[in-house]
């Protein structure tokens, strides 16, 4: 597992959970480019479908899943921003999971990725070529202070 | 049509229900951890029906309250998949529905704790559930 922190310009980067040194967000690029997915999606878009989930009220998916906690929702359209501003395709799709977590979806032929933001400052970015059993993980940290 | 009680074969289909804000998503086989209000937290597994003891797929929406129906699709698993990806389905009968079977190794604390692991095979259950459509929830397009 790689991780993936902040930048001096961006509040979200990536940590490297062994040295616990951070780089820039711009070396996803190349990770989440690599399949050359076209989203029909734009980064603004995502972040409108963000703010209308951050309103959410419990059971708001009629399964009784509770309402998700307005800072890891700021969090998460940070980590938007971040990502627009460094020129990363957006997202095909952005959701609120089952438990309280956000999810930034990548679909291609090639594979899946997804970045799961778990906490305020916290996020997993996880590839799965296609087919694989297997998922190449990277922790993104966000500079909250 | 078979008895509930009747061992999973490896050549059954598998019916699971999909919400449709998980639609089209790894997040439909996502475990539910239990929350204060959560109706049925995936405590024992992700929750499947046997097709063979059912006399229609819809009869998967009986826990559902009528009037949501139209929210829920439906996709189908083959039992071969569910053992080539190293998991197993276990009989856990429900009044409301027959054939319920849990798959124990995505039950949610697990999940939670593995999902570097765990979370590839969502997506390949994704994918698989993609091309094997029983029903699509009624805001995406109509029932094949």
């Amino acid at each position: 597992m790689s991780t993936i922190a902040p930048s001096a310009r961006r509040s979200w980067a990536i940590l490297n959970p062994n040295s616990q040194r951070t780089s820039s967000l711009d070396e996803l690029d190349a990770l989440i480019s690599e399949f050359q997915s076209s989203s029909m999606i734009e980064w603004p878009e995502l972040i409108d479908e963000l703010r209308r989930i951050r309103n959410y009220r419990d059971d708001w998916d009629g399964e009784g899943t509770e309402s998700l906690d307005p800072e890891l929702v700021d969090g998460a359209i940070a980590l938007a921003q971040d990502l627009n501003a460094e020129g990363i395709p957006s997202a095909n799709r952005v959701l609120a999971g089952v438990n309280r977590t956000l999810y930034f979806e990548w679909y291609a032929t090639g594979g899946y990725r997804e970045i799961e933001v778990s906490t305020l400052d916290h996020a997993e970015l996880r590839i799965v070529p296609t087919g694989s059993k297997v998922a190449d993980v990277f922790v993104l940290h966000r500079r909250t202070s | 049509m078979k008895a509930e009680s009747e061992p999973i074969a490896d050549d059954e289909w598998l019916l699971r229900r999909v919400p449709l804000q998980y639609w089209d998503s790894p997040r439909a086989f996502e475990p539910r951890l239990l929350g204060k209000n959560v109706r049925d937290p995936d405590i024992s597994g992700i929750s499947f029906y046997r097709e063979s003891c059912l006399t229609h797929p819809e009869d998967i929406l009986a826990p559902v309250p009528p009037e949501k129906w139209g929210n829920n699709g439906i996709v189908r698993i083959p039992m071969a998949l569910v053992i080539e990806l190293g998991l197993s389905a276990q009989l856990e009968p429900d009044a409301r529905v027959k054939g319920h079977v849990v798959i124990p190794e995505l039950r949610a604390e697990i999940h939670a704790a593995n999902k570097s692991h765990l979370g590839p095979l969502l997506v390949i259950l994704a994918a698989t559930a993609r091309e094997n459509v029983v029903r699509r929830p009624n805001s995406i397009g109509t029932v094949d």
